[in-house]
């Protein structure tokens, strides 16, 4: 005769997999947030290796502009063919134009070249979005984080810019490149 | 011979339990958005965290922000390097 066991375990599991949707979702908030973290603390390096090639000397303008995207897209982007696709999309999205996707390299919106208190915006910004899971605590647009890493490191003048500045400047006598 | 068993009500009883129980919990998560409990949550990681990682600090504001800019580290009007806020 088969013997058959009753046992209690159903109830226990049926009351731990509605414990572990809510432990999941607690869980879940923390996994995104450290990583949330981690690609801040990486953006802060990104935007801070842009910005010191954006600083120094170039030919041009563009030459300086141009080094720093290459660094930005190298840490940030998926790889170099897709600059807008973001390296650690898990993480974090750049938000807004510019390349990588969420750069902005050069003058920041309130640079103001005559004015001491704003002329030293200049350099990299980089913006990001998070979405951190709030399940159903908040509406699925509330849950959005955005954060902006800036490193205004300046920019020194191109070659072009001191010899207009040499030009300008008849019979005095330059040490270095006259800047 | 018939074995008669009581577990049938103990089911019973735990599944109109049980339901009780699943419908307070839709009920509720359908009202939490409303409370704004999620929004009351994620608050300091969406201001205080987010100027604390663009300023360095959590009331500074920048130029282009509203009553800004304050205690912006590199605004003279408002030069704060040791920032030490009055509790707000």
């Amino acid at each position: 005769m088969k013997v058959r066991r009753e046992t209690e375990e159903g109830q226990a599991v049926i009351e731990f997999v509605l414990a572990l949707v809510f432990l999941m979702a607690f869980m879940a908030f923390f996994v995104k947030l450290a990583l949330m973290f981690a690609l801040g603390n990486f953006a802060q390096y990104a935007t801070y290796i842009g910005s010191r090639a954006y600083l120094s000397a170039g030919k041009t303008q563009d030459d300086q502009t141009q080094r720093a995207q290459e660094y930005m897209t190298y840490l940030l982007a998926k790889n170099p063919e897709s600059p807008g696709a973001p390296r650690f999309p898990a993480a974090g999205i750049g938000q807004g134009g510019g390349t990588p996707s969420g750069a902005t390299i050069g003058t920041g919106s309130f640079f103001r070249a005559d004015d001491r208190d704003f002329s030293w915006q200049e350099g990299v910004r980089y913006e990001f979005r998070s979405r951190l899971p709030m399940m159903l605590l908040s509406d699925r647009n509330d849950d959005l984080v955005t954060l902006v890493s800036e490193s205004w490191l300046g920019r020194e003048p191109t070659f072009d810019e001191c010899w207009q500045d040499i030009e300008t400047r008849v019979g005095a006598t330059f040490v270095d490149n006259g800047c | 011979m018939v074995v008669r068993r009581e577990q049938g009500q103990a089911v019973l009883e735990y599944i109109l339990i049980l339901a009780m129980v699943v419908s307070l919990a839709v009920v509720l998560a359908a009202a939490l958005p409303e409370l704004g409990l999620g929004n009351r949550m994620i608050r300091p990681v969406k201001e205080e965290f987010a100027r604390a990682y663009r300023y360095g600090h959590i009331q500074a504001k920048g130029p282009d922000e509203d009553d800004g800019p304050s205690m912006h580290p590199r605004i003279r009007e408002s030069f704060r390097i040791f920032v030490r806020p009055e509790p707000q």
